[in-house]
């Protein structure tokens, strides 16, 4: 019965002895051998049966015979270790078996094993579904991988946005603030310098007085005069009033520059756009801030002053950005140190770097450095739109701007513009 | 389930894990031409969780396998990773081992301890079980084994000194087959039920 | 008289075993050691002229009682009844001088025919 039935068992069996040699084979496994092996493979050695496996069999007859336990191979380390083969369900096509294999010690009533019976399973519809699912897991994981990247860039972009939209509300509050407080300053101003007019013209009436009562021969009239001024300490009161109106003006003029600043942040679109070259640029924007960075820093330009880097940009916003790039980098500067500036003319972008030796940007303070009224200097020094000006400036030149800093180093600002024509801003003409 | 041992049925155990251990370790010595130094085998009655906590050590590659028959349950192997490059060469692997025979070294080797410790744990008490094939456990283990409210583990440990390789069997008996086992002890060593 | 015998094994089942294969008949004192520490004073004691002597023990483990004897106490007969079966455990207790190597779990005719060869039966 025994006989009969292992032909129908769906298993491929064998036995080997200690020689190697096939002592049995069931049909199921001479069924599925390779055409040019003989079908009667009993009493043949598995050198030559299974010539390519020979190795790898006689390992594990080995560890069997001397562990007298059984030893077994999975389809997932090796895969087809007899030459078999298998019908695929999925194609139809012959394919090579993909085999679970035990290889298990026949004793037959003795101490020692004297035989392995080696059952293979053709697990080979299994393995081609967990491969298939092996790869749909793999290609779900690239695009999962993806997908990540992905948020990220959403993230970034949506930071960005953020920012540019809280750019634009403080840009439309600056415009406000700059209208409302233009027009008291407009007429505080020319009242001032009214007055000053005014009282110049008094002091002169007060000395043509002066000069003919000390001419009087009245003493008592003269000493009047003399009691009145110094009741009203007319002679401070000469030297003082000029002071305080030139006083007044000064404040009234650093008024109006916070509100210029609001000013161009508010309209920022309003220059004129044309092709311009960003060394004479930064040369004319060093002209001008020479007065407040002299004293503590010396500067280092990479560049030549015979090169021309072309950018079709808005010139005298662009100057505002290096200017407040450099005096920003002057500052940061306590006694002495180095300011260098680098510019990088590539095929389709512009690199300029502030760089400075200055005392650095503490790591909580880089997030907020280009929010607008973020300042760290003195109260009156900084208007704390500098940086958030610059930033909306090279925002509307598709540009950017990036920070590295070390406290105690020092920092670097990195401006990049990319190369555009007219034709790429158009969308920002119109919008405007 | 409270399962204490007596001091005697501790002792008992542990006697018959170390002759197991004994036999085992000749027969890998046998197949490396090696020897192998061994431990005093650890018996203890341990909850899910510190069953947890000694098989999810780290840097180490682990396998599981299940045996069937009068007693029951899975054996946990911990190998290390140094000095399998060194067995697998022993072993009359090819060297350099890819992945694949890196796994299949592993498997080997666990199927080897496991099966030689288990069967002479086995044939001591004249009780029969089978082991299945060995796979390679990577995750955590959880919640699957925490169904077993009290396992019996015996830890053992083989260390091949010549080439820093250690590693540990873990064989977890299930409830009932801690009580079959404690029988046979009891009947072994004179104890009445 | 009777030969004073020690069974030195951690393990009290084991030492059970021993004492359970100790054929019927054979006069024996056998005291009991649980480690190789007090398998040595058994030895000064005079209480084991045949000792039987696991190899894995705390404390002090076979292969040193072995060095310890083969240096002071030659004529003590030693048996060693181990689970550790590998070759080189063999050779190594073959050449401290132990007279024979016998293994664990222990058979009792094998226990028999090694009393008799050597002729303490």
């Amino acid at each position: 019965m025994f006989n009969e039935l292992q032909r129908y068992i769906p298993v491929g069996i064998c036995v080997l002895d200690q020689a190697h040699t096939v002592v049995f084979a069931n049909e199921f496994l001479k069924n599925r051998l390779p055409d040019n092996t003989p079908k009667n493979i009993e009493g043949m050695s598995v050198d030559k049966v299974f010539p390519d496996a020979a190795k790898i069999i006689k390992r594990k007859l080995k560890s069997v015979f001397a562990l007298k336990a059984a030893s077994f191979s999975y389809w997932e380390h090796r895969p087809h270790v007899f030459e078999l083969s298998s019908s695929r369900p999925v194609t139809g096509d012959e394919t090579s078996m993909y085999q679970n294999i035990q290889y298990v010690p026949i004793f037959e009533h003795s101490e020692e094993v004297k035989k392995v019976c080696v059952i293979i399973q053709d697990v080979t519809e299994l393995a081609s579904y967990y491969q298939e699912q092996k790869r749909l897991t793999e290609a779900l994981e690239i695009e999962k991988q993806e997908l990540k990247t992905l948020n990220l860039k959403l993230e970034a972009a949506q930071n960005q946005l953020l920012q540019s939209e809280k750019m634009a509300a403080i840009g439309q509050l600056a415009a406000g603030v700059a209208h409302e407080i233009n027009n008291p300053i407009g007429f505080v101003n020319s009242n001032i310098q009214s007055l000053e007019g005014q009282a110049s013209g008094l002091f002169a009436m007060l000395a043509f007085y002066e000069a003919h009562f000390s001419t009087l021969v009245d003493s008592d009239l003269a000493q009047q005069e003399q009691q009145l001024q110094n009741q009203h300490s007319i002679d401070f009161l000469k030297e003082d009033v000029p002071d305080l109106l030139q006083e007044c003006l000064e404040g009234l003029d650093r008024v109006s520059k916070i509100v210029e600043s609001l000013k161009s942040f508010s309209h920022v679109d309003n220059q004129e756009w044309q092709e311009a070259d960003l060394i004479k640029g930064i040369e004319s924007t060093l002209k001008i801030a020479n007065n407040s960075i002299k004293y503590h820093a010396v500067i280092n330009k990479t560049y030549s002053l015979d090169d021309e880097v072309l950018l079709y940009c808005q010139p005298m916003q662009i100057n505002q950005v290096f200017l407040n790039l450099i005096i920003n980098a002057a500052q940061s500067i306590a006694s002495s140190g180095t300011v260098t500036i680098s510019i990088e003319d590539k095929q389709n972008e512009v690199i300029i770097a502030i760089q400075d030796t200055g005392k650095g940007i503490p790591a909580g303070d880089i997030n907020k450095i280009f929010n607008p009224f973020f300042t760290t200097k003195p109260v009156g020094q900084g208007t704390g739109l500098g940086l958030s000006l610059s930033y909306s400036i090279v925002a509307k030149h598709k540009g950017r701007i990036q920070v590295d800093s070390q406290v105690g180093v020092g920092t670097t600002f990195t401006v990049s513009f990319p190369k555009l024509s007219e034709a790429d801003f158009s969308d920002e003409f119109t919008d405007n | 389930m409270n399962m204490p041992l007596s001091e005697e049925q501790r002792d008992g155990l542990q006697e018959l894990m170390n002759i197991s251990m004994g036999q085992a370790a000749n027969s890998l010595a046998r197949l490396i031409e090696t020897k192998i130094s061994l431990s005093i085998p650890e018996i203890t009655s341990v909850s899910p969780n510190q069953l947890n906590e000694i098989c999810n050590t780290a840097h180490v590659y682990r396998t599981r396998q299940s045996f069937l028959g009068e007693i029951k349950g899975e054996v946990i192997n911990l190998l290390s990773p140094q000095g399998l490059k060194e067995i697998a060469e022993l072993m009359d692997y090819d060297s350099p081992l890819d992945d694949s025979d890196l796994n299949e070294v592993l498997l080997d080797l666990s199927n080897i301890l496991a099966g030689a410790c288990l069967n002479g744990f086995s044939s001591q008490l004249e009780l029969k079980t089978s082991l299945t094939m060995p796979t390679i456990y990577k995750h955590q283990l959880s919640d699957d084994i925490a169904e077993w409210k009290t396992t019996l583990v015996m830890k053992i440990a083989f260390i091949i000194e010549s080439i820093a390789f250690d590693s540990r069997v873990i064989i977890c008996l299930d409830e009932n087959s801690i009580k079959t086992v404690i029988q046979k002890l009891n009947a072994m060593l004179g104890i009445e039920d | 008289m009777a030969i004073p015998v020690t069974v030195a094994d951690d393990s009290m089942m084991s030492r059970k075993a021993v004492l359970r294969a100790i054929p019927e008949g054979w006069d024996v004192e056998v005291s009991e050691a649980k480690n190789g520490k007090e398998a040595l004073v058994m030895v000064e004691q005079g209480k084991a002229e045949v000792l039987f002597l696991d190899l894995t023990m705390p404390e002090m483990d076979g292969f040193e009682v072995l060095t310890h004897l083969h240096e002071h106490h030659a004529k003590t007969v030693v048996i060693v009844i181990s689970a550790d079966i590998q070759p080189e455990a063999k050779k190594l207790v073959d050449k401290l001088g132990a007279f024979r190597f016998l293994q664990k779990p222990l058979q009792k005719e094998e226990l028999h025919n090694t009393l008799q060869e050597l002729g303490l039966l």
